[in-house]
């Protein structure tokens, strides 16, 4: 063999050799792993959707333990709530088709806090991660079965004010019974997010534990979705520090976008797909909000073997 | 964010190669070999073609390898993915094409294995699309597509949790089961006599 095809020979193997170092860099694991939210306060598997947001499934979910790793399969839980306009009231419900049947949002605290407050007795963890409990507070953002219906000025605040008398009983609750947690509010809608941070007591709230946060919240994009709004509908003065989107109607511009705001990212969705997995492993959510939390859970912890 | 970046340079490679490949072919298509059937034009009535298949969007891996045999009307294809030992998933697909003067309507099958604590999740999906192919080069040998799918997840099972099956029932049901992609393929025909 010549010099130059030696020197050409030993060329090729530094690439290969770089290469498949380069590869193993990217496929090496880390200590990253996302906070796990339970979608609806409802994660029980199969996801079926149906049973959204009702009391029965929030206290099935809240019991669900992982035996083999000591932990809940989750790190926090999301509660949707309505101004339900005809009646004044503050209810927890995905969507306003059979209002009669939800609850009160407050008697979804409660039961959240008495699972909590169980766990604590027992002695057990009351997060998958170890760290404190998020409850994640949805304001939708209409008052009646069509999404059109937004709220007046005064339903606003009355939602508003329901928010934050939840974030309170839940957060009292917590001191009493010696858990950590936060809040995270989250809304489609800018006014409602802008009603909350100018209701008495909500910057209080702030001061407290763990803190609060408001997330602003994306979903499919306009038309398909009315209740999206533009990122900079969101006003930018009221502390905004978090941004709920969905993996398949969010691409790498979106992600530079939300970066230039100082936002965190919340990924959430129903069902898990790869798609699902590949958005969390390259866009590094601190928050999962997921239907199939303890699918989650499982993958997170093989990957991490 | 590396290896999405890592796609896009290596999809921009490819494409840059394939109009380089243009002007190489001017100069080598007095030497390529002549098809035995229809000399003047630049396909075999049966071809075998091994190819890659690349794509940046989320769910499959980057770059993928593939088989398929055609004849002027028809493709069937097998994909498969060498790269399951990056992180434990890996993307199968079996596709049927329909060869027309210039798009290729395709229906598939696709089954995705998510690597749970207990075993793999398998996840099967139906494909839908249709590709454009791209022009040949050196003769025939070389060819290509670029083509937009819908894959829609309809049941999965295994790794040790509930299966599950896809529902219309609502928007929340389904909404995270229908996935849309683009990828681009580029294939070596062998000939088959």
């Amino acid at each position: 063999m010549s010099h130059a095809n030696w020197n050409r020979g030993i060329r090729r193997v530094v690439w290969m050799a770089a290469t498949v170092a380069a590869l193993a860099a990217t496929a090496c694991g880390d200590d990253y792993e996302p906070l796990i939210i339970c979608h609806n306060a409802n994660c029980l598997e199969p996801a079926n959707p149906e049973d959204d947001s009702t009391l029965e499934t929030l206290e099935a979910s809240m019991a669900l333990f992982d035996e083999e790793r000591g932990t809940p399969p989750f790190d926090g839980l999301e509660i949707d709530t309505f101004w339900w306009g005809d009646e004044e009231r503050c209810l927890m419900a995905h969507d306003l088709d059979h209002p009669e049947r939800a609850v009160d949002a407050v008697e979804a605290v409660e039961a959240v806090h008495e699972a909590l407050s169980d766990r604590m007795s027992r002695g057990e963890a009351i997060t998958r991660s170890g760290e404190h409990f998020t409850l994640l507070i949805e304001l939708k953002g209409h008052v009646e079965p069509p999404k059109e219906a937004h709220h007046n000025p005064e339903q606003r605040r009355q939602h508003a004010e329901c928010a934050v008398e939840m974030a309170q009983l839940f957060m009292d609750g917590a001191d009493d019974a010696g858990y950590s947690a936060e809040v995270v509010f989250m809304s489609f809608a800018p006014p409602l997010l802008k009603a909350l941070s100018e209701v008495e007591g909500f910057d209080a709230l702030r001061q407290r534990q763990q803190g609060v946060r408001l997330s602003a919240l994306h979903g499919l994009p306009r038309p398909l979705d009315i209740q999206t709004e533009p990122l900079d509908a969101f006003p930018d003065d009221i502390g905004i520090d978090l941004i709920s989107a969905h993996p398949h109607w969010t691409r790498d511009i979106d992600i530079q976008a939300y970066e230039s705001r100082g936002f965190e990212l919340n990924l959430w969705s129903f069902n898990l797909v790869p798609e699902h997995y590949d958005a969390i492993r390259i866009w590094r959510p601190i928050y999962v909000t997921t239907s199939q939390a303890p699918t989650l859970s499982a993958w997170l912890d093989q990957k991490a073997r | 964010m590396k290896i999405r970046w890592f796609s896009k340079y290596l999809l921009a490679a490819v494409v840059l190669l394939a109009v380089s490949a243009v002007h190489m072919d001017r100069a080598w298509a007095d030497e390529a070999v002549t098809p035995q059937v229809g000399a003047e034009e630049s396909q075999w009535s049966h071809t075998l073609e091994l190819g890659t298949n690349i794509r940046t969007d989320f769910g499959v891996h980057v770059m993928r390898l593939d088989a398929a045999w055609s004849t002027d009307r028809v493709r069937g294809m097998v994909v498969l993915d060498p790269l399951f030992w990056l992180d434990g998933k890996s993307s199968t697909d079996v596709l049927a094409m329909w060869r027309t003067d210039g798009f290729e309507p395709f229906v598939g099958w696709r089954l995705n294995r998510v690597r749970l604590l207990e075993g793999s999740q398998s996840q099967h999906n139906l494909l839908l699309g249709t590709a454009l192919r791209f022009p040949e080069f050196f003769g025939g040998r070389v060819g290509g597509q670029w083509g937009i799918e819908l894959a829609m997840m309809l049941y999965k099972h295994g790794g040790g949790v509930e299966a599950n099956a896809i529902r219309f029932d609502s928007g929340r049901h389904y909404i995270d089961l229908v996935n849309f992609g683009m990828f681009a393929r580029f294939h070596y025909n062998l000939e088959i006599r």
